[in-house]
């Protein structure tokens, strides 16, 4: 609250130290949603001058960190949603939107996001993934992420990426903790479920 | 699992660190936009301080001109009553006016 403050008073220099500090998480983030660094970048930028713009009223209710993310997020959407595939989340769990591949690389129906593995097959995909070398299984992971939905994708960056809590997460989001446990536990069966259709990656 | 898919999205690039020059870029734009603040401040301050002077000025001189005995309320009067007539007739373009006015207001000055 000090250096914040201290903003607010005219040391616009003191910003640097929230840039430096949470840079990384806001870049990640962005990321997970629109997928290109560039993208990112940009989203980044408008987020932070955002925050910059609204400083005053940061109140210090929820941490800065958590509100800077809530910034992000929105300032991702809000160029995830002008390409055209929406532009806010949506509350609950279900539905599909936002991927950012066609899904047809593979020979998949429209409704392949939908494929959640079942729990005794993740364990075959996983060892089939390991026989991959660096290089392939970057490759692999990077289709299954862009051909997941913006909610999906968001939620594993959030939680494995950035290390927040649940708590912390729906804060930054419109969800609440149950969904998130639901959008968690569906986004990786997910990500399994793509993987598991990739020609490298069939284990049966 | 946990740990097996952080390792996952870290390999996959997700994770990356950003580009070492963006800390810079935002802070040249949030200074660009802290100066574009203080020159707002600023002219706006210089319009106040010029219709503030210019109001002291004509106050001043009807005063004198009243004191002086030279001032006839009566054509005051007739010369409000015709800016009363123009305004009567020019309505939507003085409440036009008006309205852009208070919209900059709103959205460009309330910034500052």
């Amino acid at each position: 609250m000090v250096y914040i403050q201290q903003v607010l008073a005219g040391d616009v220099n003191r910003f640097a130290y929230f840039v430096e500090k949470y840079q990384k998480m806001a870049f990640a983030t962005a990321t997970g949603i629109l997928g290109s660094d560039a993208d990112a970048e940009e989203a980044v930028q408008d987020a932070f001058l955002k925050a910059f713009r609204g400083l005053s009223s940061f109140k210090g209710g929820a941490k800065f960190s958590t509100w800077l993310c809530k910034i992000t997020i929105n300032c991702a959407l809000a160029r995830v949603g002008s390409r055209g595939n929406g532009g806010g989340l949506r509350a609950s769990g279900g539905g599909l939107r936002g991927s950012r591949g066609s899904g047809g690389s593979w020979g998949l129906g429209k409704g392949f996001l939908d494929i959640e593995l079942a729990d005794e097959h993740l364990a075959d995909v996983d060892s089939c993934y390991r026989r991959l070398n660096d290089q392939d299984q970057a490759r692999c992971i990077r289709e299954a992420l862009d051909r997941m939905d913006v909610e999906d994708r968001l939620v594993l960056t959030l939680y494995y990426l950035n290390e927040q809590s649940i708590e912390e997460i729906s804060a930054a989001t419109v969800w609440s903790r149950d969904v998130i446990k639901m959008r968690l536990h569906r986004a990786r069966k997910r990500m399994y479920g793509i993987l598991s259709k990739m020609p490298e990656l069939k284990y049966d | 699992m946990e740990e097996d898919i952080r390792q996952m999205l870290l390999k996959s690039g997700l994770g990356a660190p950003p580009p070492p020059s963006l800390d810079i870029v935002i802070m040249q734009r949030i200074k660009a936009e802290q100066d574009r603040r203080i020159y707002r401040k600023v002219v706006i301050a210089a319009v106040i301080k010029v219709l503030g002077v210019l109001a002291l000025l004509v106050v001043t001189g009807v005063v004198l001109w009243w004191k002086a005995g030279r001032l006839d309320w009566g054509e005051v009067g007739e010369r409000c009553a015709i800016a009363g007539l123009w305004i009567r007739d020019h309505a939507y373009v003085v409440a036009g006016g008006m309205l852009a006015v208070a919209v900059a207001g709103v959205f460009r000055l309330g910034r500052a």
